[in-house]
């Protein structure tokens, strides 16, 4: 497991002007490079705001973040941070801001500086990694919600950044959608050593992930594997969460008597366990 | 009476080189106090399925009728907005007043209701939603969390108390308490107030278990429509469309490839646990 921090955060604070909240409260974390994390928490509870923090979209009012050692706060560093840090939004219409399908996903590179002949090949392996090849030259306005999503991916992979941030990216995609954009997420954390950053509200998708964040109420109260945190019921239950679907029944499982292991969290493990158990 | 859809095509931009045709000849009625859920792959035509109930969209060629009311006409529009309250996918859509309070209270006082009634029903509808009015109704709109716009929004509908609810992915970015809070809160408004559900969602989970009835769309067309059971009996013309199965259903698929013979298609986990346990019972 690599140990190098790329995104380090020591005691962070921070507040909207003009609210009276404050949206995180003294936060410390750090996540190491090539590392899948995953950000889960009850509405309103920092998320979105915790991940802006991590490409100076937001700077902490206290304390320090720092991305591959570079301060977030000093300006000269926000290009350098931009390159390796790269996000996608809770709502895509905030990413898509030009008019054609692969005008915006060649705006993120652009921005960068990346030559345009090296620009088309990304945007064009980038679309149909999220297929959406055929939509190309399509007005971004006329697509449907899941179709935003997939071209704000689009953007996000063009870039090729080493930290992918996704808010919520695959919320509006249907079941084999959802699949394959963590699907390819994985793989280039494999193969390409991307780290991944992803806040979701599907439990399940927090299950592949090496370490799992819990905020509640704008403070970090629980880090730690999926199946440390997802084996702390009563805490969820109380950060207004809930396991996995799969985590619930075999806890019920094994109340009831049957014995499964502590390990199965999927359909497929739990499937196992319970056809060992019942033709044992 | 019901919304009938007759023969309902749409085609984004007619006669343009840019013409799409989204839907094509989709027959469907929902009936008073009905719970359909609407499920599709990514750019099945859901949401511009749903945008004809109100009048939003309209056919290019079929029609569309609310309780008798067609929505072609001009001068029932009103009519037929303050019948079917409509809260978008993205809640960004509908969100538009200087605070949450103004925005709730928007729809409310557009149906003439007086100040006071509609505070009342602000309030209230905050409430339901879980925004506490204290908390959020002076802040703008623009100014919260995506789940809690996405609550504003609904506020905003239910105030106006409709007869239908028809909602393009109510759940999406909500937290699974707020999740289990805003279905409840659904099946109770159709329980004691017989208020007509239409529910676009992803969630197969949700649709199975709250639904009467599920339309499934395909490349725009209806590809078929009937109860839970009949839907989720077809897994695998279901997968190869890119849509799925409950999670209970798919462990029930999974325990029969293993030679567990369950026979029951079960939607939900707890009734699914029961008989889980109930084998492990019995073949001891
Ligand atoms: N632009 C803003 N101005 C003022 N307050 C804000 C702003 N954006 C968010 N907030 C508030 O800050 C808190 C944290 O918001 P954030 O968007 O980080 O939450 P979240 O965990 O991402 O929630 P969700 O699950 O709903 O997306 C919330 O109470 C929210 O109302
Ligand atoms: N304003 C528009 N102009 C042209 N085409 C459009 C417009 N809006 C949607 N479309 C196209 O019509 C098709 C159906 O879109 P719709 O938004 O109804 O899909 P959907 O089933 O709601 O999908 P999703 O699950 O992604 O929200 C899509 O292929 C989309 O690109
Ligand atoms: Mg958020
Ligand atoms: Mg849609």
């Amino acid at each position: 497991m690599p140990s190098e921090a790329i995104i380090k955060l020591v005691n962070v604070g921070f507040q909207y002007a003009g609210s009276e909240k404050t949206a995180l409260k003294n936060i410390s974390l750090s996540i190491k490079k090539g590392e899948v994390v995953a950000v889960v928490g009850h509405n309103g509870s920092g998320k979105s705001t915790l991940c802006k923090l991590f490409n100076a979209l937001l700077l902490p009012a206290e304390g320090t973040v720092t991305v591959d050692g570079m301060d977030t706060s000093a300006e000269a560093n926000l290009l350098e941070i931009r390159r390796r840090v790269g996000m996608v939004f809770q709502n895509p219409d905030n990413q898509l801001v030009t008019t054609i399908v692969e005008e915006d996903v060649g705006f993120g590179p652009e921005n960068l500086g990346v030559p345009p002949a090296e620009i088309r090949a990304r945007v064009d392996a980038a679309l149909g990694e999220v297929e959406m090849r055929d939509y190309a030259e399509k007005a971004s306005h006329a697509l449907s919600g899941g179709q935003k999503q997939r071209v704000a991916i689009a953007g996000l992979l063009a870039m090729q950044p080493e930290v992918l941030v996704l808010d919520e990216a695959t919320a509006m995609l249907d079941p084999r959608g959802r699949e394959e954009v963590l699907s390819t997420v994985l793989k280039l954390n494999r193969e390409r050593g991307m780290t991944v950053v992803m806040i979701t509200q599907f439990m399940e998708e927090a299950l592949g992930a090496d370490r799992v964040f819990v905020l509640h109420d704008s403070r970090l109260v629980m880090e730690g594997t999926p199946r440390e945190v997802f084996n702390e019921r009563a805490l969820l239950e109380e950060s207004r969460l809930d396991a996995p679907a799969f985590v619930k029944l075999r806890d019920d499982l094994l109340a009831a008597g049957l014995p499964v292991s502590q390990d199965a969290m999927t359909c497929d493990a739990l499937a196992d366990e319970i056809s060992r158990a019942l033709t044992a | 009476m019901p919304i009938v859809i007759e023969q309902l095509s749409h085609t984004y931009l007619p006669g343009s080189a840019l013409a799409y045709p989204a839907l094509s000849d989709i027959t469907l009625t929902v009936s008073d106090g009905e719970f359909l859920g609407v499920i599709g792959h990514t750019g099945s035509g859901k949401s511009t399925l749903i945008q004809h109930f109100n009048g939003l969209l309209l056919p290019t060629s079929g029609s569309v009728h609310v309780d008798g009311l067609d929505t072609r006409e001009k001068k029932l529009r009103k009519q037929i907005r303050s019948l079917v309250g409509m809260v978008f996918q993205y809640p960004e859509y509908q969100l538009f007043e200087e605070t949450v309070e103004r925005d709730v209270a928007f729809g409310p006082k557009n149906m003439g209701l007086d100040d006071a009634e509609a505070a009342t029903r602000v309030s209230e509808a905050l409430c339901l939603v879980g925004l506490d009015p204290a908390e959020f109704a002076e802040k703008s709109p623009f100014e919260l969390s995506g789940g809690e716009k996405r609550r504003a929004a609904l506020a905003g509908i239910l105030a106006m108390r409709p007869k239908y609810l028809v909602l393009d992915e109510p759940m999406a970015c909500l937290d699974p308490r707020g999740r289990r809070e805003i279905l409840a809160l659904i099946e109770s408004l159709r329980r004691d107030f017989g208020t007509g559900i239409v529910m676009v969602s992803h969630s197969m989970d949700d649709v199975a278990m709250y639904a009467d009835r599920i339309a499934v769309l395909d490349k725009g067309s209806l590809y078929l429509v009937g109860s839970p059971e009949e839907v989720f009996s077809r897994g695998a013309e279901l997968i190869e469309m890119g849509l799925n199965l409950p999670q209970a259903t798919q462990l029930v698929r999974a325990l029969r490839k293993r030679g567990v013979p369950i026979e029951h298609d079960y939607f939900r986990m707890d009734e699914l646990t029961k008989e889980l346990v109930g084998r492990w019972r019995h073949e001891r």
